[in-house]
């Protein structure tokens, strides 16, 4: 990591992505995908910010963020349960009110 | 003079993920894209070998033994569930 | 222009064009895979950072398996045919970038200032350099997980377990929707002969080498959670609603084991959560892994237990 600037505008890259993402999707996999890609980039500025230490990542930072990607499955996991459990009962994919498809 | 060789083999490989990456994204069959995926597993394993080499960081090898797992298994899942799905079979059979 | 600075920005680039292919345009199905190459590619990219920890985690669960995941909910809501919504209007388009904009401007502000703001070196990683030699555990992530922040650790698991039992009272006590087993397929058979033993080695020695050098519960776990997937795909594994005692026991065994040893140490005068010693730390570990495993599992199949299949 000789360019801890470049990995600081990747993960602020990856997170407008994901919230631009989050907020014009409506397909709720995608929705969920775009949290992930979030995720992801917070992950990368926990990592980053911790700074080196004898020319290593912080080990404390690793950990932090290993527990979150665990923790992120079963969040993932969860949500999609939500998801097709809304699917399964309603046949609607999205949260959007249903109104809002007549003006396509 | 070693560790520019390295450095350079594994640009070059990058290089080979973008083209498979075109790949991916142009389709347009479902086996065309699980053969780039399967090539995404077997250049990321030889790169994280070479990376091994050039960082000095010989754990690097148990990353990619563990991609040579999952690369097996992911193709599997994804043969199981895209041959189950039925439509994306067709040729340009994209699905929105 | 070092060769360094040139993984940086092609890594960099990679990932941001990834995410860009996963999140807008396109299918979903497609938007789908680009996400599970985004995982891998990430996970070079930790390599990349020189945390081969990251690296295993993220291939085996960010990619893997919650890759698998998704696929199989996917395939579900195309059962149940429901309705794509339509696309946005172009006034919540504009107001949605505008947004983005003003929040990628926060997050890059912050980090560079971050960055900016690094001074000598992290104190918190220099204690744990200093305290890790009297563990006997050489890994320092594992260090941290078990033995410094063991509770973190415990909720963690405990986390995994409540997504599990959540996840079945939304779904509502029936069996839900699996792609039809391609037992037949070619090849498969001698696939799954070869890959099933190997990926159990690879796991248990991922267990063994995560206390001395990279590698883990964790990643032992998502890789066995990854060879259970295609067993159930294979059609070698079968989802049941039969209530099976092994079955729940794998589910908490995890928990327990950790809940019990915090506990027990304090008979022997150790403070709540203390752990005794390196055994310790590999029961605790192997516990956990067989536990995760079992609950990424079932949360695929979506179902309370597995059966295996006779040939």
């Amino acid at each position: 990591m000789n360019h801890p600037q470049i990995w600081m505008l990747l993960a602020a890259g990856l997170f407008g992505l994901g919230l631009y993402s989050l907020l014009i999707a409506r397909h709720l996999l995608r929705q969920l995908i775009a949290i992930k890609i979030m995720g992801s980039a917070v992950f990368l500025i926990l990592v980053v910010s911790a700074g080196l230490l004898d020319g290593r990542l912080d080990g404390i930072a690793q950990a932090l963020v290993l527990t979150g990607i665990v923790i992120a499955v079963a969040a993932v996991a969860f949500a999609l349960a939500l998801v097709v459990a809304l699917a399964e009962q309603t046949g609607a994919v999205s949260l959007e009110p249903e109104d809002d498809d007549d003006d396509r | 003079m070693i560790d520019h060789l390295l450095a350079a083999a594994i640009v070059f490989l990058l290089a080979n993920l973008a083209l498979g990456l075109w790949r991916i994204w142009r389709g347009p069959t479902t086996a065309d894209r699980m053969l780039s995926a399967l090539l995404f597993g077997a250049t990321s394993v030889a790169v994280l070998i070479l990376m091994a080499e050039w960082q000095a960081i010989p754990a690097l090898r148990i990353v990619a033994l563990l991609l040579v797992m999952l690369a097996a298994i992911i193709t599997i899942t994804y043969a199981g569930i895209s041959r189950a799905s039925g439509s994306s079979d067709q040729p340009g059979g994209q699905q929105r | 222009m070092t060769w360094a600075l040139m993984m940086d920005v092609s890594l960099a680039i990679g990932l941001l064009f990834l995410a860009w292919q996963a999140l807008i345009g396109g299918s979903l199905l497609r938007g789908i895979i680009m996400f599970i190459v985004f995982g891998m590619v990430l996970a070079v990219a930790w390599a990349w950072l020189g945390s081969p920890d990251l690296a295993m985690a993220e291939a085996a669960i960010g990619a893997g398996v919650t890759g698998a995941l998704i696929l199989v909910a996917y395939w579900r809501l195309k059962r149940v045919n429901a309705v794509e919504p339509a696309d946005p209007s172009p006034l919540r388009s504009g107001v949605a970038l505008v947004v983005a904009v003003l929040g990628t401007g926060l997050v890059a502000a912050l980090g560079l200032a971050s960055v900016a703001a690094l001074e000598g070196e992290p104190v918190a990683g220099q204690l744990l350099n200093e305290a890790l030699p009297e563990t006997g555990i050489g890994n320092p992530i594992t260090g941290v997980l078990i033995i410094f922040r063991s509770l973190d650790t415990l909720l963690e698991i405990a986390v995994v377990l409540a997504a599990y039992v959540a996840a079945r009272a939304a779904l509502g006590k029936r069996q839900v929707d699996l792609p039809t087993p391609s037992r037949d397929a070619p090849l498969m058979t001698a696939l799954v002969t070869v890959i099933a033993p190997l990926a159990v080695l690879v796991a248990i020695y991922l267990l063994k080498a995560g206390g001395q050098i990279p590698g883990g519960a964790f990643q032992a776990s998502a890789l066995l959670a990854a060879l259970g997937v295609m067993l159930v795909l294979a059609g070698r594994l079968e989802s049941t609603l039969a209530v099976s005692l092994w079955v729940r026991l794998a589910l908490i065994v995890g928990t327990l084991v950790f809940c019990l040893m915090g506990l027990g140490v304090m008979l022997f005068g150790l403070p709540l959560l203390a752990i005794p010693g390196t055994w310790a730390v590999y029961l605790i570990e192997a516990a956990m892994m067989v536990s995760i495993a079992i609950t990424l599992v079932l949360l695929f199949a979506g179902s309370d237990g597995l059966k295996g299949v006779g040939r």
